[in-house]
């Protein structure tokens, strides 16, 4: 549907919240700007005719990264002062602008040349590169020659694929590999993000990390996420099955499921304890290993590495689907939850030095404006000389007690 | 050249990101940047080869297929880089790695 107005008030929409989450001086301010970012380009997909990237876009890029950016932007800000400048870095303005506009004209300049049709004269082939050697064909032409029409070739062989939808195909079966991948990435995000949890021994018992030192939970939110938890696993659910005939699919289920397991940190019910938990370890490798097992499944039937038996393909990719939504959920739940759990040494220490606490109570009683002199007192170079603790070395006995106790273990 | 204006924004995008990733040393302001690189690489990505008309033949899924794997991706590697940025800010106490300008 030829709507140009429409897509030109998408396209200036992205740029302008893109610039302004980047450029703001509040760095919170700046990633709540990315979040309406990804909500604008969640809409421009569904202009594009790619409703599963919409979706996918929505619940991850949107909600989920926005999510755990909130957290980080409140961690790393050091104060609430608008006005404390971030660090600048060495590279001038100027350059980095130059650079950036260099970029984007090389990259235009080559994908106008690579558009169909393109023949722009004498002057562009000789300028560009792309001109025409002396048997007369271009570089342009051969590179485009190489182009092979995938589209046609998913048409042909949708039916023989084990689901209806083309976008479900490619992932589950024609690229399978690709996803099995992908699914490879998360589960080292994950591991990854596990060993800095467990490098500072940061994550107390669940009553005290989850019941709220600092988490001051309406009984509204709980309730609410009570009821919506057990739904939001039934669109997860849902969302997985309508995936082989319509938009959906495991990514945007998992999606969902995470963030439901969001939700479940945010009032105080997180099920996610500790890094050492046995369920999260099987949750996590759920993904990569349907993947492994389909594969080698498929090996030994088909003699081919991920080759799915025909009349079976829609049932391996279904076991497939249910296991990299169950897996991707609880990676993206661990990632937003490990965020949560901050050592108490530190935040004792914190206190100390007087930065505004990583808290998420809200005191109407407190001055705004006392929070200015901490911002800026927390980026002096000689607050590295107090006892912020060495997170390998530490004993773990400082995570219990009261705020004093707490006080007196740092001043040591 | 029906879907230009996003093929034209997303190219603007990614100039946007590449600026503000060398101009901002902040970790938040980073990873801010290279998602902003990622949403315009995808949009490229998707934008070119729409079309005006729709249909099976013409609406071609590998891209979009490409690009969903592309959005799981970074999703997660973003979250890790927020892991060890959080991580280093809670040793260190510093929000970035530039010595640049601190204030």
């Amino acid at each position: 549907m030829q709507s140009p107005i429409l897509d030109l008030a998408l396209a200036l929409g992205l740029l302008i919240t893109a610039f302004r989450a980047l450029h703001t001086r509040v760095l919170f301010t700046g990633v709540v700007f990315y979040i309406a970012f990804g909500m604008l380009m969640s809409l421009v997909w569904v202009r594009l005719r790619a409703p599963d990237l919409a979706l996918a876009e929505a619940s991850l890029g949107a909600g989920m990264i926005g999510a755990i950016l909130l957290d980080a932007a409140r961690a790393l800000e050091g104060g609430t002062d608008p006005v404390a400048p971030e660090p600048r870095s060495r590279i001038g303005r100027l350059p980095a602008a130059v650079a950036a506009v260099a970029f984007t004209a090389i990259l235009a300049v080559t994908l106008l040349a690579l558009a169909p049709g393109a023949d722009r004269g004498e002057k562009w082939n000789r300028w560009t590169g792309f001109g025409t050697d002396r048997t007369g064909a271009s570089g342009a032409d051969s590179l485009r020659g190489t182009m092979t029409d995938l589209g046609d070739q998913v048409a042909t062989n949708l039916s023989a694929s084990g689901v209806t939808y083309p976008v479900t195909a490619v992932l589950l079966n024609f690229r399978s590999y690709d996803t099995m991948l992908e699914m490879t990435v998360l589960f080292l995000a994950a591991v990854g993000s596990l060993m800095v949890y467990r490098s500072g021994r940061q994550w107390t018992n669940r009553e005290e990390s989850s019941g709220g030192q600092s988490v001051a939970v309406s009984p509204v939110a709980e309730g609410a996420t009570r009821i919506l938890a057990p739904f939001g696993v039934l669109v997860g659910g849902y969302l997985v099955w309508r995936g082989s005939s319509a938009p959906g699919g495991a990514f945007q289920a998992g999606a969902v499921i995470g963030a439901i397991g969001v939700l479940l940190v945010l009032a105080g019910l997180s099920p996610i304890s500790g890094p050492d938990a046995r369920w999260i370890r099987v949750a996590l490798a759920a993904g990569p290993a349907a993947f492994v097992l389909a594969g080698a499944a498929g090996l030994a039937s088909t003699g081919r590495f991920l080759g799915f038996p025909p009349g079976r393909a829609g049932t391996v990719i279904t076991v497939i689907e249910v296991a990299v939504a169950v897996g991707v959920g609880v990676t993206l739940a661990l990632l937003y939850a490990g965020g949560r759990m901050e050592r108490p040494l530190a935040r004792a220490a914190r206190e100390n030095s007087g930065l505004a606490e990583d808290s998420h109570v809200v005191d109407p009683g407190a001055d705004p404006s006392d929070r200015s002199p901490r911002g800026v007192e927390s980026s002096r170079p000689d607050r590295k000389e107090r006892q912020i603790g060495d997170p390998l070395h530490d004993s773990g006995d400082d995570d219990r007690g009261a705020p004093d106790e707490r006080r007196s273990n740092a001043d040591r | 050249m029906t879907f230009a204006i996003f093929a034209i924004a997303a190219a603007l995008l990614i100039a946007l990101g590449l600026h503000a990733a060398l101009v901002r040393p902040h970790f938040i302001r980073r990873i801010l940047a290279l998602n902003v690189i990622s949403g315009g690489t995808f949009l490229l990505l998707v934008a070119l080869p729409t079309r005006e008309t729709t249909g099976a033949a013409i609406d071609d899924p590998v891209p979009k297929a490409l690009v969903l794997t592309g959005i799981v991706v970074t999703v997660s590697i973003s979250a890790f880089a927020v892991t060890v940025a959080r991580q280093l800010h809670r040793i260190t106490a510093r929000a970035t790695l530039d010595e640049g300008n601190l204030e």
